[in-house]
């Protein structure tokens, strides 16, 4: 302000009309002095506070407003010279510099305890009493302090007084003990304060309203009369005096501990400190400190030896996922994440953890591979010793092996998932690594597509029976679960493609509604590309049905009643939908092609029949008819034999459900005069069946007891044979009506032999083949010119929605595409690099 | 409830609780004059009156305190500012220059009080009347003298109210003995630094010094508190050498060379 300066070169000296002589001054401040003795001396109640506002105030307004100030400070002064600072001094006795110094032997800790009480409680008496009279004098100077100290920047007199304190008695030394060591009283009173937590700490009780109180004090005040929050007496005097001491004890604490006790007891100590810690925050210290000595216990406990605990023999974390410890992990698991947010010890011994374990699994099942392998070549007398479980062959206990081990696998991801769930909070960066880690362990197990189809093939076709929706969800979700797992997910796409297959063709399925949230599922966890084809397969069946439906109301249509009918129940499949060579006819595959075999004149004209009626809506489609798949129902009716009682002295009318192939054989046998038998080889020119599907037919219906209609010479239990010889059996027998011939291998889903999984492996790797060329092709006609390193990462990421292509083939096929002049090697490149072709 | 409109319910319940002193539970004594208050309403609104109740003085116990060394007609305008947040200063020329119905209220209370009779005459700022000016004469005074309590009481928004009123009065009662009191008030009874009322009086003052001087009050009070002196002089010059609507001061180096000086 300009006028400020003009001002005051202009001031008037004081005039006595304006009131301001030295006389009423004295006469007010005499008024006032007197007062403020009586306030120190707790006499208050006695004054008017109306006339000593009024003093102070007209003193201000009287310009006098600095005499009226120093005269405050000057009466305050010597008021802590004479009464507060004798009080003080006489409560530092000699015993407790001696305790602060640390050179008393001897004295309990009780004792030292009562000592520091009293040394507390009178500093918090001296304390409140200044506080209590430094309020009343600060609201009698109220309006100096508003106007006067506003106005020329002065500390209030509150901040001053304040200041007296710390500087008289805080930061001074009292009495004589203290004189030689250069102790301050808040040297004495850290040391009291500490002395007394470091008792709490050991279990004793300690008066925590009296420290706290003491506390409250050193919040109060500052380092200087600037007042700046973050100079308070108790950050920059206490504080860092008890951080250093919770330091060396906890450091010791944890040495301790790591010597004598486990990591269960260690984490619970740990946690019990860091509640105790919290705890004193509140009620003992400040709140201030509450994240600072946290993180000091942290260090300390936690950090410093995180390790050592973690691997200790029978309470670490192994004895912890083991025995299933979900109070000691979920302990754990809060220590790690308030040191660590990525949890990078934890995450670690947990992947280790499900690796082991899953390790443990992948060894049992191969095990059990291998056991059961010798155990069904010795025969049936090592069948027989095998306990009263089914008769089952080797292959059969495969399958059961390969649901075991999903089983297992899924109990352990159970395990896994009830700890993550009770202990680890749900943790997004653990559930992360836990899942590569299952990941991982599963794709170690080169079956693992195979068995996770297996699985659910089994719980579709059995397991599901009789379960409420909510269960087979849960069922779902966990065949989801794995096939998120594996790597391969090409080869899983071929299994799941045989395996459905076989299902729908054989009316396996249990539920079509459940086989079409697995798939809707599946679309979701890998994508469209994967489905389409599983989808296709089941348009395929339903458009059959419609088509069978259709083709016999055609055939009711055409009212051509005469002929023999046979009632067709057709499947149309799309060639590119279902895996032809999986589902069955053993030579298939060898023979290049499909294989045909001579149909039966009844059959034939039934044939061309509906063929007639396919093609006369879908011109110019070729129909295939696969022989290997498919089955009839055939009446059959068993003469009475002559001269016999009971039943077979009656005719005997039975339907024999059988295989396509099986029916072409029966057929054959229909043109037999009686007593004529046909030989292996006589059946195998007329009907053109391959020999492995033929001698299996022949099995079923000439060896199994069950459903012997034919008889074979020589009468034995051997699979039928080239020179076998064959007649119709009209001694046959049985019970029901309706037979269903047994079935030797086909629409049984099972695992897969050493050969076939090769097998199956080979044309998988061929397919990868393909699609490895045709990723090259089409990114390096995208980018012309590639390095070998780019190249093929950028084919691994294109690919891992699939599969894992092997690098030992993405070089052949490159070398292949090179060599069919797709690419060129970049001869001058300083990196092998390579170049598209148009 | 006199009334229930909802808008206003706020103020007329402090009111009405002022107007019927119930559910006091404070005593304000002023020169034998008594009010019942309410510590919620005047304690939270001047710190100095907290402190007294609040306190361990005398007063905290017997919740009585006597303001012996004020005015009890300011102390009163005072508690009506804390519960209606307005006071009347007896000023009437807000309503001035509106219809002549509008001045009947005025004429009357004006007979009534004074007893004199004197012919309305509608002032405007750029002519300072000689009759009605006594109304805002009055005000000035009392509108100062609010001003001072609310210093001194601590009444932040007591101090802007009383400056506005003030503002309002003073075209109209410049030239009055009055207004030379307001300034010999505002000088001896709040501090230099507090300029909030004084900056309104010293530049009224600047800008009529010609007349002023020639008044005996005014001069001797200039001549006695020369800072008074000095600060209506600076204000007269920046009237002269600035627009009067500028409410900054000139520059020194303007007034310092001028010719005139």
């Amino acid at each position: 302000m300009i006028t400020g300066k003009g001002r005051q070169k202009i001031r008037p000296p004081r005039r006595p009309l304006i009131g301001s002589g030295d006389g009423e001054f004295d006469a007010m401040w005499a008024i006032l002095r007197e007062a403020l003795k009586e306030i120190h001396e707790k006499n208050a109640s006695k004054l008017s506070f109306e006339q000593l506002y009024r003093a102070s105030y007209k003193i201000v307004l009287k310009k006098q407003g600095d005499k009226l100030y120093d005269k405050v400070k000057e009466f305050e002064e010597q008021w802590f010279g004479q009464e507060v600072m004798t009080a003080i001094g006489s409560l530092i006795t000699p015993n407790l510099v001696k305790i602060t110094l640390g050179v008393v032997a001897g004295t309990t800790a009780n004792e030292r305890r009562l000592l520091g009480e009293i040394f507390l409680t009178g500093l918090r008496s001296s304390w409140q009493d200044h506080i209590t009279v430094m309020n009343m004098t600060t609201d009698v100077l109220m309006y100096m302090d508003r106007v006067y100290c506003a106005d020329n920047r002065k500390a209030s007199i509150f901040t001053t007084s304040m200041g007296l304190f710390r500087e008289h008695i805080l930061r001074s030394t009292f009495g004589k003990a203290t004189e030689n060591s250069g102790l301050t009283t808040f040297d004495i009173l850290n040391s009291v304060i500490l002395d007394q937590i470091g008792m709490e700490r050991e279990g004793d009780v300690i008066n925590r309203n009296l420290i706290r109180s003491n506390i409250y004090m050193l919040e109060g005040l500052y380092e200087s009369d600037d007042e700046t929050e973050n100079e308070k007496l108790y950050l920059t005097v206490f504080e860092i005096e008890f951080l250093k001491a919770s330091r060396n004890f906890y450091q010791k604490e944890c040495q301790t501990l790591l010597r004598e006790s486990d990591a269960s007891s260690w984490l619970r100590q740990t946690k019990k400190r860091l509640l105790e810690e919290e705890d004193r925050c509140q009620t003992t210290i400040s709140n201030l400190t509450a994240p600072k000595i946290a993180k000091v216990v942290e260090e300390e406990m936690v950090s410093s030896h995180l390790t050592e605990f973690l691997a200790m023999e029978g309470s670490g974390i192994t004895a912890m996922i083991e025995n299933d410890r979900y109070e000691d992990l979920t302990l754990l698991y809060q220590l790690i994440s308030r040191v660590d947010p990525t949890k990078e010890p934890l995450k670690i011994a947990l992947q280790a953890r499900v690796l082991e374990l899953g390790g443990d699994i992948n060894k049992n099942i191969s095990n059990t591979d291998l056991l059961t392998v010798p155990a069904a070549e010795e025969g049936e007398a090592a069948e027989g010793e095998k306990s009263k479980a089914p008769k089952q062959t080797q292959q059969g206990k495969q399958t059961t092996a390969a649901i075991k081990w999903v089983d297992e696998v899924l109990q352990l991801k159970d395990k896994f998932d009830t700890m993550w769930m009770n202990c680890l909070d749900e943790d997004l960066i653990l559930q992360t690594a836990l899942t590569r880690s299952f990941s991982d362990f599963i794709n170690l197990f080169q079956r693992c597509s195979e068995y996770v189809s297996l699985f659910i093939d089994d719980n579709l076709k059995r397991g599901i029976k009789g379960k409420t929706e909510a269960e087979v969800d849960v069922v779902l979700d966990k065949a989801t679960t794995l096939i998120r797992y594996i790597q391969d997910k090409d080869m899983f796409e071929r299994y799941y493609k045989k395996h459905l297959a076989r299902r729908l063709l054989h009316g396996k399925s249990e539920s079509a509604d459940v086989e079409k949230q697995m798939i809707t599922r599946m679309k979701q966890e890998i994508g469209n590309a994967f489905t389409t084809k599983l989808e296709g397969m089941f348009k395929d069946m339903s458009m059959s049905e419609e088509l069978t439906s259709g083709y016999r109301s055609h055939i009711r249509n055409l009212g051509d009643m005469d002929r023999k009918v046979v009632d067709l129940s057709i499947n149309v499949l799309t060639t590119n939908h279902w895996p032809m060579e999986s589902m069955g006819g053993a030579n298939a595959r060898e023979e290049g092609g499909r294989h045909n075999c001579t149909w039966p004149s009844e059959i034939n004209t039934l044939q061309e029949s509906f063929k007639a009626f396919y093609l006369k809506e879908r011109n110019g489609r070729m129909l295939t008819w696969l022989g290997f798949l498919g089955n009839a129902d055939i009446r059959c009716v068993f003469p009475k034999i002559p001269g016999k009682e009971g039943v077979l002295g009656r005719e005997r009318r039975h339907e024999i459900s059988v295989p396509t192939y099986g029916m072409i054989i029966l057929l054959l046998f229909n043109d037999l005069a009686k007593g004529e038998s046909l030989s292996f080889e006589e059946i195998q020119e007329r009907t053109n069946i391959p020999t492995q599907d033929l001698s299996r037919q022949l099995h079923s219906l000439a060896v199994h007891p069950k459903c012997k209609v034919l008889t074979k010479d020589p009468a034995s239990k051997d699979s039928p044979k080239a020179g076998d010889k064959f007649s119709f059996n009209e001694k046959f027998t049985s019970k029901a009506v309706k037979i269903k011939a047994p079935v030797i291998s086909g629409s049984i889903n099972k695992v897969e032999g050493e050969e076939e999984r090769k097998d199956t492996e080979e044309r998988n790797d061929e397919h990868r083949g393909n699609v490895i060329d045709t990723v090259i092709v089409r990114i390096m006609k995208a980018r012309k010119e590639l390095t070998h390193q780019l190249l093929f990462s950028e084919v691994i990421t294109q690919l891992s929605q699939r599969f894992k292509p092997d690098l030992g083939m993405m070089k052949r096929r490159t070398e292949s595409l090179i060599e069919r002049e797709y690419l060129e090697r970049v001869e001058e490149a300083s990196a092998p690099t390579y170049r598209y072709l148009a | 409830m006199a009334t229930p409109s909802t808008l206003d319910q706020g103020p007329s319940v402090t009111a009405s609780m002022y107007s019927s002193g119930k559910y006091s539970d404070m005593t304000i004594i002023c020169k034998g004059k008594t009010f019942k208050v309410h510590q919620c309403i005047v304690c939270l609104q001047s710190k100095p009156l907290a402190a007294a109740m609040d306190g361990k003085f005398k007063e905290g116990t017997s919740k009585e305190i006597d303001l012996e060394d004020d005015a009890p007609e300011i102390v009163e305008k005072m508690l009506s500012y804390m519960y209606t947040l307005d006071y009347t200063d007896g000023n009437q020329s807000i309503i001035v220059d509106s219809t002549e119905t509008a001045m009947t209220p005025a004429k009357t209370k004006f007979h009534k009080k004074s007893g004199r009779t004197i012919e309305f005459v509608p002032s405007s700022i750029t002519a300072p009347p000689s009759g009605l000016s006594q109304f805002s004469a009055d005000a000035l005074l009392t509108n100062t003298r609010v001003f001072v309590i609310a210093d001194k009481y601590d009444i932040q928004g007591l101090k802007q109210l009383a400056t506005k009123k003030y503002k309002v009065a003073v075209p109209n009662a410049w030239n009055c003995t009055e207004f030379v009191g307001s300034l010999r008030l505002l000088y001896e009874e709040t501090l230099e630094s507090d300029r909030l009322l004084k900056d309104v009086a010293v530049k009224t003052a600047g800008k009529h010094v010609k007349d002023l001087v020639d008044r005996g009050e005014f001069a001797a009070l200039c001549r006695l508190n020369g800072e008074l002196g000095f600060e209506i002089l600076r204000a007269s010059l920046t009237i002269k050498t600035c627009c009067p609507s500028c409410q900054g001061y000139g520059s020194v180096e303007t007034y310092d060379n001028a010719t005139w000086y």
